[in-house]
């Protein structure tokens, strides 16, 4: 957890919203509303970077070039230039140490437009368009899917499918669309800025406590950073419903989650599918093209390596490699007793032993417990510093 | 707007969706008063902590 993203604080966020939702919600013309809503996005981008709209004009105009190249070269030069770019881009912004080595100073760009975020569409839109899933996107649909203001502070990451699949316009904005849009907002600004607050105000040390009180900081930190986070994601959804731009959930009530295949399934819910479907698919039909063993084996090795990239993916340190092995450990346990469950109980056993409210109880407690643990791996002063 | 005698279902209305009552639609808008209250309270003690993001 290393740079500050968008500030809620600072006005520009509110006015994009605000353009957003005065612009779009009267246009009922697909290919006015999609280069309204990029435009929104190129000035939210100008304002919050204090750059000129060339640069950023530039820049995006790159982009869509090699893209385009990629569609038409099936790849070749114009992947690996963007490959290259997109990887080189991400170091620098996680490890500002490198990023000092360069004559222009592009971190605080990147931290300011959360790249690692960026990062993740980027690579969604190149594989769709290199391997021809998908032709290259109209360069306003490009700026809207790489950008979208309200989904840059702490995504969700939408799939590039789910981008496509979007109606182009959506359904008049109703009295009641509106209440929820507002509620959601009003909700996130609530949790982020009274509730997780006052918990952090009140309880958090950064891990400088001891014994019983640690073990409740653990409790509490998950708590906090649940309330944060999930803050973000229905501050997106609101603003999203308001201006009529689909916007995926990120989260469904993780901390009841029973174990760490559902938490997965219930917490950074676009991060998850991601690396199901980027990481996690690919490995297991490449292994199982590959190697004959066991899929259970498999299934091992594919968590495991894409649970560690997902804990570099945050940051580039030990404690995050730590975080994400952990929960690779957590997910391998959980689908071996899966596993053995089944062989054991048969299927009535097993439909049995998930009714069992005891079992729930334990389980979900557990699991509770396993994230809260992860969680100190990234935030305990290992250096003696602030988390 | 009627066709036939029917009345043509509008792009807004979702399948099932009630229509909100003033009750409803009062209680709403005061606990998000609370909300944004309590929010607004707590910034000018100079409240705001920001997430640090990824």
């Amino acid at each position: 957890m290393s740079e500050a993203t968008i500030d809620l604080v600072g006005g520009q966020f509110w006015i994009a919203l605000a353009l957003g939702i005065v612009l779009l919600t009267p246009l009922r013309h697909p290919g006015l509303r999609r280069w309204v809503f990029a435009a929104v996005n190129v000035a939210f981008l100008v304002l919050l970077l204090k750059v000129s709209p060339l640069v950023v004009g530039a820049s995006l105009l790159i982009t869509f070039g090699l893209l385009k190249g990629v569609e038409q070269r099936g790849g070749g030069v114009f992947l690996w230039v963007l490959g290259v770019a997109i990887t080189v881009l991400f170091l620098i912004h996680k490890r500002p140490d490198l990023g000092r080595l360069l004559p222009v100073q592009v971190n605080p760009i990147l931290a300011a437009v959360s790249f690692s975020y960026v990062a993740l569409r980027l690579v969604e839109l190149l594989r769709a368009v290199s391997q021809k899933q998908h032709p290259a996107p109209h360069i306003a649909e490009m700026i809207n899917y790489l950008i979208p203001f309200h989904m840059l502070p702490a995504g969700p990451i939408q799939s590039y499918q789910d981008f496509r699949a979007a109606p182009s316009v959506p359904a008049a904005l109703s009295m009641r669309s509106a209440l929820e849009g507002t509620e959601r907002i009003v909700l996130g600004l609530f949790k982020k800025y009274v509730l997780a607050y006052l918990i952090q105000r009140t309880f958090l040390t950064g891990f400088h406590s001891e014994g019983l009180y640690f073990v409740l900081e653990m409790q509490l930190f998950y708590l906090w950073l649940f309330l944060d986070f999930t803050a973000y994601s229905d501050i997106a959804v609101g603003a999203g419903r308001l201006m009529g731009i689909e916007t995926p959930e990120n989260f469904d009530r993780p901390l009841s989650a029973r174990n760490m295949i559902q938490f997965w399934e219930r917490w950074h819910i676009s991060l998850s599918l991601f690396i199901r479907r980027n990481l996690f698919i690919p490995i297991q039909l490449g292994l199982q093209r590959r190697i004959s063993i066991h899929p259970l084996w498999i299934a091992s090795v594919a968590f495991a390596v894409s649970f560690l990239l997902c804990g570099l993916w945050h940051q580039l340190s030990w404690s995050f490699l730590a975080w994400g092995g952990f929960h690779a450990i957590g997910l391998i346990l959980c689908n071996l007793y899966a596993n053995y469950l089944k062989k054991q109980l048969k299927r009535s056993g097993v439909k049995e032993y998930l009714q069992s409210r005891r079992a729930r109880v334990l389980a979900t407690f557990l699991t509770y417990q396993w994230v809260a643990f992860s969680l100190v791996l990234i935030a305990y002063p290992w250096n003696g510093g602030g988390a | 707007m009627r066709i036939a005698g029917k009345p043509v279902p509008q792009p807004s209305a979702r399948e099932g969706e009630k229509p909100l009552s003033l009750w409803e639609l009062a209680w709403r808008v005061v606990w998000m008063t609370v909300q944004l209250t309590l929010v607004f309270w707590l910034a000018q003690r100079g409240a705001f902590f920001f997430y640090q993001g990824f």
